[in-house]
């Protein structure tokens, strides 16, 4: 049998059977205890868990009983970030979930057997907004207690008006063909960079940073006007209320947290295998890694396995390459277009005329040669603090010969252009709920949209941020370090002598105010060439 | 930037793995006959059972050159510690400009080597300070060595500094700013490398015999211990569960590779079940 994932917007309307649904086993996993693991605050807590945070806003009770120590280590805490395992956890983890979201259907005598998730696709048409059941504290008869309704939303992609979602993010890493590119690659590839277990780690992968994080944080956001209390552990204190889902450590407790993760998952399985003929260099090329690390997950270099509760009250342990086959798992999606105009193609430009390279960008068959041969080209000589709402500028220093070599690889017929990326590095801060723009060589003054967008390289979203800071988290302090491909825009610096100077700018601009308090900081901002 | 949590291991950052190749040659060396390098039994403070008690430093010191110890001393730390700064010196390399790399590796590992220099005085001091302080009796140095580790390893202070070793911070990428940086990220990580296995090398340098292996096992310990990821600090006992379970998988395998038993069908997955 296979299940059919459907988008939200094409139900009929806001509360159509699978909505309906999904909010009456919501409803009947809220209603067992935290120590539960068929509740709905173990499930989140499976993905993260702040105790004190969850008894603040009420998703627990002070004094509510933990899960057994043998349960929390097992389940709790086990959502893979910043790594390669990023896709194939969460696909395991929606997958748990529904199954006992079907469990409380079932019980409560609904059709149980077909039911899924369906996904929430914020970049089609009119669909850049909340889903309408999400929106409201009553159920579709009037009664209050809707389940799917969470007070802590702040963030401007959570309410009834569309957002321009595209502003913030992207789907460019759809277009990136290497899942993971060989360690210690600058680059992070779509699927993320190699890592082991991997709950909060540094890098995200291209997907994971667009639209995934940025998507996070603009759905949770932070409040305008209240703020956690001057005595709040871990980071909270004095900072502006934060919504649940820019929290990694509270994300899941929102029910929109599983449409969203159910859209991830789907353009996952899209840049797998949509459109069918698109370009390929490599075998390696749109395909998942064949590393046995990640075949077998990171169980199989000592570290923790993949575990989830079963609604029999078992446990069901996997590993990402159970995970590969949408369709063997027995489900499917009822549409795999992205959703937004994408690049599919790398198109790098040679003086005299537009060379595209889809075909050749690729890396796999190049391999750690390639790898060793990156180098940093230009980087900024300081940190930057982002405070407030005001758009920051940074000059980054040119190394010449490194420029140069960049160039030539440009101008060259013959090889393969070098790739391009943006690194902020050791982002540091106690706010995950920030935002803002990067732009790369933005002329001085430039105000008119189409020009912003030629230089927008794209969004940089702070979700995990606290936990990354802080110097006993699982990264020892380091913060997230983004990397963006800026290939393209380097390439149209170049043709217009953009890059002929001893500086190339960098514009960060905030989505919203970023409090002083939260001390959000870029340890550095680099530039790096990767031969093609 | 890639860390050590990234990529698990440290490897693969530079060709050939100049870092392995020379802690195996310093092991070599410590492991080979003292008329060879005249180094092992110094760095494994092995002399220091020949010296009759009660006895001055002077009188120590007029046994076992000062020069030869402190040598020794940096051969152990290369064997020893050179393994688990590969990310360290890694994080240096990507984080600057090609003709800055070797200049400011070399400035990290200085940094690094400097404060394990220094540190070796005080623990060989001590190690001495022990052995005179106990007369003839060879146990007591090591119960109180033993204590000293037992106490620290189970302490919140150590499992701080060993958090502190997984920081990767920004370094400047311009000089002369880049290879201060890079100096200061090896007295850093040197100063925290020191406070998490102080007393791990203390130890070892305490045992009357076997000193090779207690340094090798020290060695072994203080890399395990770095594979783990960062935790809260507290009291209680951290083991190196990544390594244990690695090496329970190994046996695991070994041994059902040599009786395979009954193949168990993977549990389907939660979607195929009915609910």
């Amino acid at each position: 049998m296979v299940r059919l994932r459907q988008n939200v917007f094409d139900l009929g309307n806001d509360w159509a059977d699978p909505v309906l649904w999904y909010a009456r086993g919501v409803k009947a996993m809220k209603s067992r205890p935290l120590a539960d693991p068929k509740g709905w605050t173990f499930y989140a807590a499976i993905h993260g868990i702040d105790r004190w945070l969850w008894d603040f806003y009420g998703f627990t009770r002070k004094g509510e009983p933990d899960a057994s120590p043998q349960d929390q280590a097992i389940f709790w805490n086990q959502c893979q970030h910043q790594s390669w395992y990023f896709l194939p956890w969460h696909r395991g983890y929606l997958m748990a979930i529904e199954a006992q979201i079907r469990a409380e259907i079932a019980a409560l005598g609904g059709p149980a057997d077909d039911w899924a998730l369906p996904y929430w696709n914020y970049f089609g048409t009119g669909q850049n907004r909340l889903p309408g059941a999400f929106l409201s504290p009553d159920w579709p008869d009037g009664a209050g207690d809707n389940p799917l309704y969470v007070v802590q939303r702040y963030g401007v992609l959570s309410t009834a008006k569309p957002y321009p979602i595209w502003t913030q993010t992207n789907l460019k890493p759809m277009g990136d063909p290497v899942f993971t590119p060989p360690a210690p690659s600058i680059s992070v590839g779509f699927g993320g960079p190699k890592t082991g277990f991997s709950w909060s780690g540094a890098r995200s992968g291209g997907l994971e940073s667009n639209p995934h994080n940025m998507v996070h944080v603009l759905v949770g956001g932070q409040s305008s006007t209240g703020t956690f209390p001057p005595d709040a552990p871990n980071g909270f204190a004095g900072q502006p209320l934060e919504g649940v889902m820019a929290d990694p450590s509270a994300a899941a407790l929102d029910p929109i947290f599983y449409l969203h993760h159910c859209n991830i998952d789907r353009l996952w399985q899209s840049w797998n295998s949509y459109p069918a003929d698109k370009p390929r260099s490599a075998p390696t090329d749109w395909a998942n890694p064949t590393d046995g690390q990640w075949l077998n997950g990171p169980a199989s270099i000592g570290q923790r396995g993949f575990a989830m509760p079963t609604p029999q009250g078992g446990q069901w342990t996997y590993a990402p390459a159970q995970m590969q086959d949408i369709e063997a798992l027995g489900y499917a999606y009822d549409d795999l277009t992205p959703g937004a105009a994408t690049a599919p193609a790398l198109a790098v430009a040679a003086r005299g005329g537009i060379r595209a390279t889809a075909a050749l960008a690729g890396t796999a068959e190049r391999g750690m040669d390639k790898v060793r041969s990156e180098e940093m080209m230009a980087a900024s000589p300081e940190a930057l603090a982002i405070r407030g709402a005001q758009p920051i500028r940074s000059a980054l220093r040119v190394a010449p010969v490194a420029r140069d070599r960049l160039l030539l690889s440009f101008a060259s017929r013959e090889t393969v252009p070098d790739r391009v990326y943006l690194t902020l590095e050791n982002i540091t801060g106690l706010s995950n709920a920030g935002a803002f723009s990067v732009y790369l060589g933005l002329p001085q003054g430039a105000q008119d949209d189409v020009t912003r967008q030629a230089h927008h390289v794209g969004g940089v979203s702070l979700f995990g941020l606290r936990q990354a800071t802080n110097p006993d988290g699982p990264h020892g302090g380091s913060g997230i370090t983004v990397t963006l491909e800026v290939t393209e825009i380097v390439d149209r610096l170049h043709l217009g002598d953009g890059l002929d100077g001893q500086a190339i700018n960098v514009d960060i601009l905030p989505v919203e105010t970023i409090p002083e308090t939260a001390d959000v900081r870029i340890g550095r901002i680099s530039l790096h060439r990767q031969p093609g | 930037m890639t860390t050590a949590t990234e990529t698990g291991t440290g490897a693969g950052w530079q060709h050939p793995p100049v870092i392995p190749v020379i802690s195996a040659a310093a092991w070599v060396l410590l492991a080979g006959p003292a008329a060879v390098s005249g180094l092992p039994e110094l760095c494994s403070s092995a002399l220091l059972w020949s010296v009759p008690a009660p006895e001055t430093y002077a009188f120590f010191l007029s046994q076992v050159s000062a020069l030869s110890l402190l040598l020794a001393w940096l051969l152990m730390l290369v064997a020893m510690m050179l393994p688990v700064l590969s990310d360290t010196l890694a994080h240096v390399r990507r984080s600057a400009f090609r003709p800055l790399r070797l200049p400011m590796q070399t400035a990290c590992l200085t940094g690094y080597l400097v404060v394990w220099m220094l540190a070796g005085i005080a623990l060989l001091t001590g190690s001495v300070t022990l052995r005179l302080g106990a007369g003839q009796d060879t146990t007591l140095p090591v119960l109180i060595g033993l204590a000293l580790a037992l106490l620290w390893q189970l302490s919140p202070a150590k499992q701080r500094a060993l958090n502190r070793c997984h920081l990767y911070p920004p370094l400047s990428a311009f000089a002369p700013q880049a290879h201060r940086d890079a100096f200061r990220l090896g007295l850093d990580r040197g100063l925290w490398c020191l406070r998490s296995c102080w007393a791990l090398m203390l130890l070892a340098l305490l045992v009357p015999g076997g000193h090779l292996a207690a340094m090798a096992a020290v060695a072994v310990w203080i890399w395990a211990e770095r594979l783990d990821l960062p935790a809260p600090p507290r009291w209680g006992l951290h083991l190196p569960g990544r390594a244990l379970r690695l090496v329970r998988r190994r046996i695991a395998g070994a041994i059902a590779a040599a009786s395979p038993p009954p193949r168990r069908p993977n549990p389907p997955p939660p979607a195929a079940r009915k609910a």
